[in-house]
């Protein structure tokens, strides 16, 4: 668990709400803005996604009809995001 | 105001007082009330006490404004274009024909919002104003056939008014050349039509008639 990490991608996504993103286009724009201390790998960035999704529901997973996965912030997660601050993640 | 680490006193106090600092500047609050709150906070102290640091003065918020507030200032106009650009994106993916709560359109939303992050803010600024123009012409053409629809819907209650008016009047003719004071009146060839007319509202109507007076 990467708090920090976690915070950030909701950032990222609660930020841009409703539109979605691949877990992969995620870890490409976190890393892009600088905003965590060290980069962080695509299965870092899935492993908060898929907490924040199951323990939160803070985001959602939406697959397209190729199969394609994407993700997104929930209402919830824009919420939350929003009573923490409104952090805007660049990239 | 996360990505730089700010050495000054208050750059170290907690991400969410600068934040809310930053809201009360914005709002126009003075510096001298803005120390008095922050020594106040509980956290404020704790901080500055784990720092060895002095209690907040007035010059402490004068540095914080050409530093972490014009950092914040920034990344505020910078966070309301991605919201802007979002909802641009949003628009273009319902307008491509997507619904707006389907998968595919709030995918196409994020490679859109996406491309508009990675030009340069002219362009991008540039796009998302066409857009707006777009909508607001659409919304006004909305707008335009609500209102046509509305007078259209107010000259249908205006005839059916009319169609009611003229059947209650005939209606009341009805009733009316039942009643032999009436008949009596009507039939009074020494009366004119304007005594014929009062003599009439009298009994049709009685106290009433003189109101209309």
């Amino acid at each position: 668990m990467n708090n920090e990490l976690r915070k950030t991608i909701l950032s990222f996504l609660a930020e841009r709400y409703p539109a979605a993103y691949s877990a992969q286009a995620i870890t490409q724009r976190i890393n892009r803005s600088g905003m965590l201390d060290k980069a962080t790998t695509n299965a870092e960035a899935l492993a908060e996604l898929r907490l924040l999704a199951s323990r939160f529901q803070h985001v959602v997973l939406l697959v397209d009809d190729d199969g394609d996965q994407s993700w997104s912030a929930t209402p919830a997660g824009v919420s939350s995001w929003q009573l923490d601050g409104a952090l805007s993640i660049g990239g | 105001m996360e990505t730089r680490a700010y050495r000054s006193k208050i750059g170290r106090l907690p991400f969410k007082l600068r934040n809310e600092l930053c809201e009360r500047l914005l709002d126009g609050a003075t510096g001298s009330d803005l120390v008095v709150w922050l020594n106040k906070l509980p956290d404020v102290k704790r901080t500055l006490k784990d720092l060895g640091e002095k209690a907040v003065n007035a010059q402490n918020i004068t540095d914080w404004r050409s530093t972490g507030y014009k950092d914040w200032m920034t990344q505020r106009e910078r966070a309301q274009h991605v919201r802007d650009y979002a909802e641009t994106s949003m628009y273009i993916a319902e307008a491509a024909g997507g619904d707006p709560a389907a998968v595919g359109s709030r995918i196409l939303a994020g490679k859109m919002l996406d491309m508009l992050e990675a030009v340069d803010a002219e362009t991008a600024d540039g796009f998302s104003n066409a857009v707006a123009r777009l909508r607001k012409g659409e919304l006004d053409e909305k707008k335009i056939n609500l209102e046509s629809r509305k007078a259209d819907r107010d000259d249908e209650i205006l005839k059916l008014d009319k169609q009611k008016f003229k059947r209650s009047t005939c209606e009341l003719f009805v009733k009316w050349h039942a009643d032999n004071k009436v008949v009596a009146i009507l039939d009074d060839q020494t009366m004119d039509n304007d005594r014929k007319t009062e003599a009439l509202g009298q009994v049709l109507f009685g106290d009433l008639w003189d109101d209309t007076k």
